[in-house]
């Protein structure tokens, strides 16, 4: 736009200079001393102006000082002389007071810090339950610092390539409108030089030089587009730097901005130059057409004069009468020119006025077209340091903003920080007591429980010991009831390995001692061994089958003397018997369990057959029974077999009493 | 000691015994008495079996006519205060 709105002035400054230039009336003859004196004037003039507007503005904007001394810089020592020395500090207030005066709606407002609510310290009575672990609120999702980096270096690359190409630009279209420039002073010598030179002008020179001035001036403009083009490019390439807030605080960007403006200055200051020089050059125009005029003018006079004279035709020889007329004519001619002059002379001054007039306005264009550059140019620097300061005070008022979020959220902290230690110590004590009632509980509980499983320990400690005890008892039992069936088959077959009757007698004192040893406390095996019979316990008893065996010969002796009193008889009743006896027929009988027997009237034989019976059935009981119906001699024989008999009976029956004993308490101790 | 069915048993074989040692006592003072004073007679000799023989009888008889008589033995035991010489008496059976 900026760029537009400077092409716009040119165009409308060379508008300008096109419709003010013929102002000048023509003057009828060149008035070449006069109007040199003029130009020269003007030409002081404005050099004056100008540097007196230079030196004016680089009092004013150092920024501009420090750019003409960059670019001449012999001009330092006269800016030094006039205007003393550089104070690069000075700019700044500069820059406040642009700004100050300057109010753009553009630029933000002054960003005023709102005095911050004071925090209020609540007392710790009032403390409220803050969740602390909700408070992680997540900030809007910064752009990774990658992707910052990435797009700022994209965004220098680009900047730096476009601002290189936007000097490569400025550059030819500046070296091209210095080209320009000199093809249009050129022109204007080689004008100057025919038109003055006018006997042997040679037109094609100036015409060539001003083609090669317009083609100079068609390049320029070329380039001068692409130029601005390229400058518009890079502003672009600005504005999107600024946009993107990844991008906007890049410092390139203000440097470009500055580049751009720099460079947008620097055409529009060569531009001015091109158009002063055409201006220059428009002058010597009308200086050639001026000299044009007159001379047509002159040649019609002297047409009027000599219609028949050719004055061209060289070779021809006037008459008297032509070459008269001739003098006469420039007689008159010199005379009017004189008056001419004189008029001229008067009329100087004004004309002079006149051109000062004219040259005070290409002046005041001119300096107006600088003006307009300048404050274009200070304006865009004002932007450009009105965005700095935009961004500085921004920067500012974020560290200010910063700092005082950190104060607050430090005071916030450390509120909350109190908060929860304060929350965290009432939070202690009451955990503490519910603790310590849950403890005191879970202890009263724990000691039930314990005082519990004691006793159920102690009564499983004593179940256990009664059933040890029992299985103690059991295991003695079981011992004591093999004991006893020992003793048993002791009593019933006795010593085995004994070859005769007397050495298989086995005495039971000793199984005895076992059985009274195993249950030393028990009673009733005490009681029953002590029962047992003297005789059994010493020498033991005779086992079944010795007593069977005995019971056969006492059965036969029994029969053969089965009629001897029992005092005994002569030696002829005896025989008698023995003879009685080998005629008995012994029939084997089954005897009845309840057959009822005459005890008075049973006789011996009977009484023995019976017996027999009882003891070939091994039922010693009944035949002991029976044995004591026996009388007289058979009974004295059986005295003994019975004695032995119920011994051994006795015996067995106390040993099965203690294996009964035994099964029990094994049963009883069985679980 | 004896079994009670063996005692008829007993007394059989101590009269056989008895008999016997009779018997040849008789005998030999029948030989002796024929040699000596009847001129090797034979009488004095079965006149002696006869003694012995009914002596053994008698002793048999008395011996099974009374059955409760307990049979012992005499064994010196030492001296009396006498100077005697003393006696204990074995019974052979209770």
């Amino acid at each position: 736009m900026l760029r537009v709105i400077a092409k716009r002035t040119s165009v409308r400054g060379a508008r300008q200079q096109s419709t003010a230039a013929p102002p000048p009336p023509p003057p009828k003859a060149a008035p070449k001393p006069s109007g040199g004196g003029g130009g020269k004037l003007a030409l002081v003039g404005i050099t004056v102006a100008g540097a007196g507007g230079v030196v004016g503005y680089a009092y004013v904007d150092p920024e501009f000082r420090k750019q003409v001394e960059t670019t001449v810089p012999p001009i330092k020592q006269v800016f030094d002389g006039i205007i003393g020395p550089a104070n690069p500090i000075a700019s700044k207030p500069q820059i406040q007071n642009v700004s100050a005066v300057k109010k753009v709606e553009k630029v933000l407002p002054p960003l005023e810090l709102a005095p911050l609510p004071p925090i209020e310290r609540k007392s710790n009575v009032h403390i409220e339950p803050v969740d602390v672990k909700k408070q992680s609120y997540t900030p809007a999702t910064p752009p990774s610092a990658q992707l910052v980096e990435q797009k700022n270096r994209q965004l220098e690359d680009r900047l730096k390539s476009a601002i290189h190409s936007a000097e490569g630009r400025v550059r030819a279209a500046t070296e091209s409108k210095l080209r320009t420039i000199n093809a249009i002073n050129d022109h204007a010598s080689i004008l100057k030089q025919t038109v003055d030179d006018a006997k042997n002008a040679n037109w094609e020179n100036v015409t060539s030089a001003l083609r090669k001035a317009e083609d100079e001036a068609k390049i320029d403009s070329g380039f001068e587009v692409d130029g601005r083009n390229y400058i518009d490019t890079l502003r672009q390439i600005v504005k999107q730097g600024k946009t993107d807030p990844i991008t906007a605080s890049n410092p390139l960007l203000l440097n470009a901005q500055e580049t751009a403006n720099k460079l947008d200055y620097q055409l529009d200051e060569i531009n001015s130059l091109v158009n002063k020089s055409r201006q220059e050059s428009s002058v010597l125009n009308q200086y050639k057409d001026l000299i044009e005029k007159s001379r047509q003018q002159f040649a019609l006079e002297m047409k009027s004069i000599l219609p028949n004279v050719d004055i061209s035709a060289k070779d021809k020889n006037l008459n008297e009468d032509e070459l008269n007329a001739l003098i006469a004519h420039a007689h008159l001619k010199v005379d009017q020119l004189r008056r001419q002059l004189t008029e001229q002379q008067v009329r100087e001054e004004q004309h002079i006025a006149q051109a000062l007039e004219n040259q005070r306005h290409v002046d005041e264009r001119i300096s107006a077209d600088k003006l307009n550059l300048e404050l274009n140019r200070v304006a865009r620097q004002r932007e450009v340091d009105i965005e700095q300061a935009v961004l500085q005070s921004r920067s500012s008022w974020n560290n200010e903003l910063e700092d005082q979020l950190k104060r607050t959220t430090h005071a916030h902290s450390e509120h909350l920080e109190q908060v929860i230690r304060t929350q965290r110590q009432l939070f202690e004590i009451e955990q503490n007591q519910k603790i310590e009632e849950a403890v005191g509980k879970e202890r009263d509980l724990h000691s039930a429980q314990i005082g519990a499983a004691i006793s159920r320990l102690d009564g499983i400690e004593e179940v256990l010991g009664s059933r040890i005890a029992l299985d103690n008892e059991n295991r003695r039992t079981k011992q004591f009831w093999i004991a006893c069936h020992n003793l048993l088959d002791t009593i019933r077959y006795g010593n085995k390995a004994g070859n005769d009757i007397d050495s298989r007698r086995l005495s039971l004192k000793e199984s005895l001692n076992l059985l009274k040893e195993v249950n030393p406390e028990d009673e009733f095996v005490n009681a029953v061994i002590a029962s047992f019979p003297q005789q059994a316990v010493t020498s033991g008893t005779y086992t079944e089958q010795d007593l069977k065996n005995r019971f056969e010969k006492l059965y036969k002796v029994g029969r053969q003397t089965s009629t001897i009193d029992e005092n005994g008889g002569s030696l002829g009743s005896y025989f008698w018997s023995y003879v009685r006896s080998l005629f008995l027929v012994d029939l084997p009988r089954q005897y009845a369990d309840n057959e009822p027997i005459d005890v008075n009237n049973i006789g011996n034989i009977d009484v023995l057959a019976r017996a027999r019976y009882y003891v070939r059935n091994g039922d010693f009981d009944k035949a002991i029974r029976i044995i004591q119906l026996l009388k007289g001699q058979p009974a004295n024989l059986a005295r003994d077999w019975v004695v032995d008999v119920r011994a051994s009976l006795e015996s067995q029956l106390l040993v099965e009493l203690l294996v009964a004993h035994a099964a029990v308490t094994s049963i009883r101790s069985t679980y | 000691m004896p079994r009670s069915e063996d005692e008829v048993g007993q007394k059989i074989d101590r009269c056989f015994a008895d008999s016997l040692l009779k018997l040849t006592g008789g005998v030999a003072i029948g030989i002796v008495a024929s040699v000596a004073f009847f001129k090797s007679r034979s009488w004095p000799i079965w006149f002696g079996s006869g003694v012995g023989l009914g002596t053994g009888w008698s002793n048999c008889r008395h011996d099974f006519a009374q059955p409760f008589v307990l049979h012992g033995k005499k064994v010196p035991a030492g001296q009396d205060s006498q100077g005697k010489p003393a006696y204990n008496i074995v019974v052979e059976k209770q």
